[in-house]
């Protein structure tokens, strides 16, 4: 495998042939297939794809929380520069790798005060005492905008409305100082409004504190809103991976196209909306080596057989395809 | 909070009138005529109307329905015929027998019950899952008055270990002096473990017999509970945040899946109270179960109706307390309401 | 819904423990149909010459005080034992259903009034209510099987009651509703068969609470009276035998209630697997 940037050395994330099985059978194909991917300290990457496409494994595989019936198996897999294959995710979650969950409400103990959550946190990975770490908590609160922080250190998360407990899920997640912050669809079921206000939140904690963050998406107008660089992902497969502009200007591969085609604001008007053929394929024994064959309007023999060498340009911009544009 | 708690105790009101009812219903079912019991074997036709006069059996039900209340408000149980003593005072005497059984089990289903599920539920599948579920399924299906009578054989009978199922305590022992009337507590306090140990040999078998009964419920909702609470989004979130695994567990976890158990414990603790009866029989054991079961074969039904309301009246009073301490553990229900 | 295929693939999947409770199921019932008619000995006639004998061939369970064979008596005491229960438990089961349905369709001070009886029944431990209700009816089965009827009346209640309310603003019950349909047959018709197979599993666990239940009463001396045979009363008979060492009085019929109370928990599981194979 060729590497995707030049200076390894530095890499927060370093991912290389990453694949997640679910099931006994070494038959069964990998929901998660032969995927490499790096992120470089301070860089703000989306991940971008269909329900299904294995996005959130990936994130909770990052994370260190991932479900100990999957299977995991990579050639490489650096977090911060430790080799968690080797060593697994003691002392990294919370302290290097944070991560922030959809439908946070749900996401935080309901007996629990939510300023004691994030005590509980900083307590988990800094020393100092109890007071400082209760003042600590009230400033964590108050930075990602919670409006009377001191009061609200003592209410519970049934009395927060669903933007109140994502900014909290964000204090917690970010209460550690990780370098690299993971954000899956962090704003779904909130209204637009709240939706740019927690986005733009993340991204001014992300500048400020140099972090890294990881944006997981459906949605690619967001994508191109807040990140720098967008890694596209389908059935299990990163098809394409390259920069905001590069992507939404001369995207390579087919379903990148589609997927840009699909979104209202990416277009000039609305006759040219179209949709994606097809579903996202099921996993068997007539599943293609590359997995968007069937929906593809560019496919022939090649692409069922055998999953495309990627094509790297002199920008970093990444796409594994047959047949680019 | 304070009228969360007033709430729950006013919700437990029409519970104790509904018990005061059924009871007063219950043993006016009697078949045939109560006075002619009361009155005895050999009384003439004047001193059973005389009796019924006493007794208020020739007012209408109603009438009879608020002495009745009236009774119980000023104690009167009435009296029992085997031991000529009011029944008030026949159960307060033999209250501490059944009382220190009775909670032994509970404590002991407890300790038994609850970390059984509890490693059920962080190692499904594996030999302690399918034990939790065999002892649970077989601690439901078991007579308890038979698993009594099987350890009694075996631990008394065949290996000599347990001493003979005569009581709460053999004969050659005085009992200690009245703290808590916990005999196993107070002969501790006064410090005399000869004592002590021969107290609580007397109550092991029992307290392991009716206690069994209560490991499978308790086990299983514990297991059923811990499950969901640790494959729930905030566990999730926890771990992801990276707080150390006891604390993920016994705060995070632990504390959410106590609701279902404490509720758990409550029926458990009702099981208890019925099963007490069988066990003291079992064990010869001086509680208000025997002494309700020797008045009912004797026909003698005044102790039988003390003995149902004291055990109902109780069992309301261990919800009400489950109820309160739930709305202490769990804040959700101050604003759920 | 349930249709004949799904019934029949659920049978094919279920586990081999299931088939084995369920044909030990068949097996207890058939004990109780015919088991008096192959006993080898009359479990009431007395024999003295042949009083307490430990287990040897000709008394495979040995005999008791009164030279009486017990493997007979226990044979003999399932009938009476499952009698006692089925009656039970079907009591429970319709009376139940029958409240259950009305306050749960009813609504209103009607469900109110009904929710507060089933509570109070409640309130009382189980045991202790079946002890009064017992003693109050007097010293006969068919007052055991009422107030193991009536304490197990309850479980049925609500779970009707609570499958009643949630259905009644269903759209197709409204529907019907409005075609002119009375409530009793859209209870009837509509609702119940939805409410039958939970009910289903419930009635087989309580089965197995309802031989408990009368066998402790029977234990106590409540109930059954000599010289009929009744796995409680054997046991307590056996009781006294025990510190004299003769064990297999109280072990047999101890040992045959607690498996046919296995039975019946093990054949409720296998019927929720059947019933509803998503929640093991």
């Amino acid at each position: 495998m060729t590497d995707v940037t030049a200076d390894n050395a530095a890499m927060l994330l370093r991912m290389r042939d990453l694949s997640i099985r679910f099931g006994d059978s070494a038959q069964r194909l990998p929901t998660v297939d032969r995927v490499s991917l790096d992120i470089a300290p301070g860089e703000i990457v989306a991940l971008v794809g269909e329900s299904g496409s294995g996005k959130s494994l990936l994130a909770h595989t990052i994370a260190g929380i991932l479900d100990p019936a999957a299977k995991l198996d990579a050639t490489t897999l650096d977090v911060a520069g430790v080799n968690v294959l080797a060593e697994g995710w003691d002392g990294l979650r919370g302290r290097r790798v944070g991560i922030v969950f959809q439908n946070s409400r749900a996401a935080l103990n309901p007996v629990r005060k939510i300023g004691q959550h994030i005590v509980d946190v900083l307590r988990a990975h800094t020393d100092g005492r109890r007071g400082a770490r209760r003042e600590a908590a009230i400033q964590a609160l108050a930075s990602v905008r919670i409006p009377d922080a001191v009061r609200r250190f003592d209410a519970y998360p049934g009395e927060l409305s669903g933007g109140m407990c994502q900014r909290v899920m964000l204090a917690l997640a970010l209460a550690g100082n990780p370098s690299l912050l993971i954000a899956d669809e962090p704003t779904t079921g909130l209204d637009v409004t709240t939706q740019a206000a927690i986005l733009a939140l993340i991204v001014e904690h992300a500048r400020a504190r140099g972090m890294a963050t990881l944006l997981i998406t459906h949605d690619l107008e967001l994508a191109r809103a807040y990140a720098e660089r967008v890694v596209v992902m389908h059935a299990g497969q990163i098809v394409e991976d390259a920069s905001v502009a590069a992507l939404f200007t001369q995207s390579h591969h087919p379903y990148s196209r589609l997927l840009i085609g699909a979104t209202p604001a990416a277009i000039d008007h609305v006759e040219a909306l179209t949709g994606i053929p097809g579903t996202i394929p099921a996993l068997d024994t007539q599943t293609p080596a590359c997995r968007f064959a069937d929906r593809c309007n560019r496919v022939d023999e090649r692409c069922r057989s055998t999953f495309p060498m990627p094509v790297i340009d002199a920008n970093g911009h990444r796409s594994m395809c047959w047949h680019p544009s | 909070m304070v009228r969360l708690i007033a709430g729950r105790l006013a919700a437990a009101v029409p519970n104790l009138i509904g018990v005061i009812v059924i009871t007063f219903i219950l043993t006016h079912l009697l078949p045939g005529d109560p006075a002619a019991y009361f009155a005895g074997p050999s009384a003439t036709a004047a001193s059973v109307e005389e009796t019924r006069h006493r007794l208020g059996l020739d007012h209408s039900l109603i009438e009879q329905f608020a002495l009745y209340v009236k009774g119980l408000a000023q104690g009167d149980l009435g009296n029992s015929l085997i031991s000529g003593q009011p029944v008030l005072a026949d159960l307060i005497n033999r209250l501490p027998a059944s009382f220190e059984l009775t909670f032994g089990a509970l404590l002991l289903a407890v300790v038994i019950g609850i970390p059984l599920g509890m490693q059920a539920a962080l190692h499904p599948g594996s030999w302690i899952d399918r034990l939790c579920n065999a002892i649970s399924t077989l601690g439901q299906a078991m007579p308890t008055f038979f698993l009594g009578l099987l350890l009694v054989f075996v631990f008394y009978y065949l290996l000599g270990w347990a001493p003979a199922p005569l009581g709460r305590l053999d004969s050659m022992f005085e009992p200690p002096p009245t703290v808590t009337t916990f005999w196993t507590i107070d002969s501790l306090l006064v410090g005399d473990l000869s004592l002590f140990w021969a107290v609580f040999s007397q109550l092991i078998l029992p307290v392991v017999t009716l206690g069994l009964f209560g490991v499978g419920p308790l086990a299983r909702m514990t297991r059923a509970s811990l499950l969901e609470v640790l494959s729930s989004d905030y566990v999730r979130t926890a771990r992801a945040a990276g707080l150390p695994r006891h604390q993920v567990l016994w705060t995070y976890a632990f504390r959410n899946a106590l609701v279902p158990v404490l509720n758990t414990a409550g029926m458990v603790f009702s099981f208890l109270l019925g099963a007490n009866v069988l066990v003291e029989k079992v064990f010869g054991w001086p509680g208000i179960g025997a002494y309700a079961i020797e008045a009912l074969l004797a026909s003698d039904f005044a102790p039988v109706q003390g003995f149902v309301i004291v055990m109902a009246l109780f069992y309301v009073l261990v919800n009400l307390t489950i109820d309160v301490v739930t709305v202490l553990v769990d804040p959700r229900v101050a604003f759920d309401a | 819904m349930l249709d004949q295929a799904s019934i029949a693939y659920r049978l094919r999947a279920m586990r081999p423990g299931s088939l084995i409770a369920l044909a030990l199921l068949a097996l207890l019932i058939l004990v109780a149909l015919i088991g008096s008619y192959l006993v080898p000995y009359d479990p009431l006639s007395p024999d003295p010459k042949h009083a307490l004998m430990p287990p040897n061939p000709a008394h495979l369970f040995g005999t008791d005080q009164f030279g009486r064979d017990i493997l007979s008596r226990v044979v003999v005491a399932t009938r009476l034992d499952l009698a006692i229960a089925f009656a039970a438990v079907l009591v429970s089961l319709i009376a139940g259903s029958v409240l259950g349905a009305f306050a749960g369709w009813s609504g209103g001070w009607v469900d109110r009034i009904l929710g507060r009886l089933i509570d109070t029944i409640m309130a009382f431990p189980l045991f202790v209510l079946a002890v009064g209700i017992a003693a109050g009816l007097g010293n006969s089965i068919s007052s055991v099987v009422i107030a193991t009827a009536i304490v197990n009346l309850p479980f049925y209640a609500r779970q009707t009651r609570s499958e009643v309310n949630r259905r009644r603003t269903a759209a197709y019950v409204e529907a019907a509703y409005l075609s002119g349909f009375s409530p009793l047959s859209i209870v009837s018709l509509h609702i119940m068969p939805n409410v039958v197979p939970p009910l289903m599993v419930q009635s087989s666990l309580n089965m197995g609470w309802a031989i408990l239940n009368a066998a402790g009463l029977s234990f106590i001396g409540l109930g059954v009276r000599p010289p009929q045979a009744e796995w409680g009363i054997m046991v307590s008979d056996g009781a006294t035998n025990i510190i004299s060492g003769e064990w297999w009085m109280f072990v047999f019929p101890g040992a045959v209630l607690l498996i046919a109370v296995l039975i019946f928990s093990l054949v409720g599981d296998a019927l929720r697997d059947i019933l509803d194979p998503k929640r093991r």
